[in-house]
């Protein structure tokens, strides 16, 4: 369960923003409308001037970013001085859960990951594969994920896949979209426009 | 016409033009064999390895002030590392002096540790470390500040903190930056005159018992050290350039690998 209700701001920008959900959220909006303010205000990097980001039952709000176990996805977030198996494992091993090669063999084989070598050399769609296995390991309260599906070249199949492990893990997950029909693939759907959410059935 | 161009060229010229008249008379008409004796590069070795170590401490202790300059807004911090900068050089030599002098209580305590600065190894470095520390930070906190932080974040919502993410994340991915961060400090420290030429005038430790910085030699054959001193400055001083200027061309080159 995650839970956002926050008013935040970036330059002049006003953020109002409420987020409920278990499971799949999605988050869709034009460009500008606030998509990624509201998701690095959760995550913990933007100050969020009044509310609350409740994880797991817990109030997040007030804590740095290390310590919410939320993790934010983006194109650039993968690591790229590592190879493609020790940066799956590279969360995991930080919160210091123990590696199951079993587990990690089965993310991989759902989620596409069927290449090694290093990072820099990939390509940004199979970055991006190795960032969200990654995050999904680590078994965060929460995955934040800000168009970082975008160069999948099997996007649904890729978002139906993550939406299984996701759940057998018991992390929720939000994500950003340009497209309200993305609302299909999650358990609920929030409109933003200009900084305020609306939720949409 | 780019004007741009020769402008630029033309002012480059007038900035290298002392130095070039300088290696023309250091190693043609002038040149002195009292220049380039043993004593003499014994003295441009010891200014080498010094200004090496005080570049390697300026990696381990600044890289993380200029990573967090980077990412936070701490401006009084910031302003605080010009200090060093902003004060004539023989002013550090002096205070170092005072705070390691046998008449000062924070001398009598460091002389009871042990920590001695003059005329030592440690002194000359401790004077570089503090005179090419902010040139580093300088070099090495707008690379941080170009650097996309998306991993960064990344890692931190994975549950690292800021210094763990700088050890496992930034650094392996910014080594072109340090290494040119290093070498522009290292040659800052090469450079030193004036704080050195107080607190460590000579070293009176092994290996180089008896040896000054380059710097330091250089000046002593110009203020007629020796019989014809003037022109053994002359030559030392090309010796000098021709070993920095390696450095200088290394630390450009991975600046240029890391843009």
């Amino acid at each position: 369960m995650i839970e956002a209700k926050l008013l935040a701001h970036a330059g002049r920008f006003h953020l109002a923003a409420q987020v409920n959900g278990s499971g799949v959220t999605c988050v869709a909006g034009r460009n500008g409308a606030g998509k990624t303010t509201l998701l690095r205000a959760m995550a913990g990097f933007l100050k969020i001037d009044e509310g609350h980001v409740m994880v797991g039952g817990l109030d997040v709000a007030r804590l740095p970013v290390e310590k919410r176990g939320i993790v934010l996805v983006t194109p650039g977030s993968a690591f790229q001085h590592l190879d493609v198996d020790s940066h799956l494992v590279w969360g995991r091993k930080l919160v210091g859960k123990r590696i199951q090669e079993d587990q990690v063999s089965k993310v991989k084989s759902e989620l596409g990951i069927d290449f090694g070598g290093r990072v820099r050399e990939l390509s940004l769609g199979m970055r991006e594969r190795v960032s969200l296995a990654t995050a999904l390991l680590a078994e965060p309260k929460a995955i934040l994920v800000d168009e970082a599906f975008a160069s999948l070249h099997d996007r649904e199949e890729f978002i139906k896949a993550y939406r299984r492990l996701l759940a057998a893990a018991r992390i929720d997950l939000v994500f950003s979209s340009q497209e309200a029909a993305d609302g299909s693939l999650a358990d609920n759907l929030y409109l933003i426009e200009e900084g305020v959410t609306t939720r949409s059935n | 016409m780019n004007w741009l161009r020769t402008a630029s060229i033309a002012a480059v010229v007038l900035l290298l033009i002392p130095i070039a008249v300088l290696l023309y008379y250091g190693l043609g008409p002038l040149r002195s064999p009292a220049g380039y004796t043993a004593a003499v590069f014994r003295s441009i070795e010891l200014s080498i390895v010094a200004s090496a170590v005080a570049a390697l401490l300026d990696f381990a202790l600044f890289t993380p002030v200029a990573y967090y300059l980077a990412r936070g807004n701490d401006v009084i911090l910031e302003s605080l590392i010009d200090i060093p900068v902003g004060i004539p050089h023989p002013i550090v030599g002096v205070a170092l002096l005072i705070l390691d002098s046998p008449l000062t209580p924070t001398g009598q305590f460091l002389l009871f540790l042990g920590i001695n600065f003059f005329n030592t190894i440690l002194g000359l470095v401790v004077a570089l470390v503090i005179m090419s520390a902010p040139i580093y930070i300088k070099a090495m906190q707008p690379y941080f500040e170009s650097k996309d932080t998306s991993a960064e974040e990344f890692a931190m919502g994975l549950g690292a903190s800021r210094m763990r993410t700088l050890v496992s994340v930034v650094l392996p991915d910014s080594m072109s930056g340090v290494v040119s961060a290093s070498l522009v400090a290292m040659s800052r420290a090469l450079g030193e005159f004036g704080s050195i030429s107080i607190i460590a005038f000579y070293v009176l430790q092994y290996p180089f018992y008896g040896v000054s910085p380059a710097s330091v030699t250089i000046f002593q054959l110009f203020n007629g050290a020796i019989p014809g001193g003037l022109n053994a400055a002359v030559t030392a001083s090309a010796a000098m350039i021709l070993v920095a200027l390696p450095i200088t061309v290394v630390g450009h080159f991975f600046r240029r690998r890391s843009r």
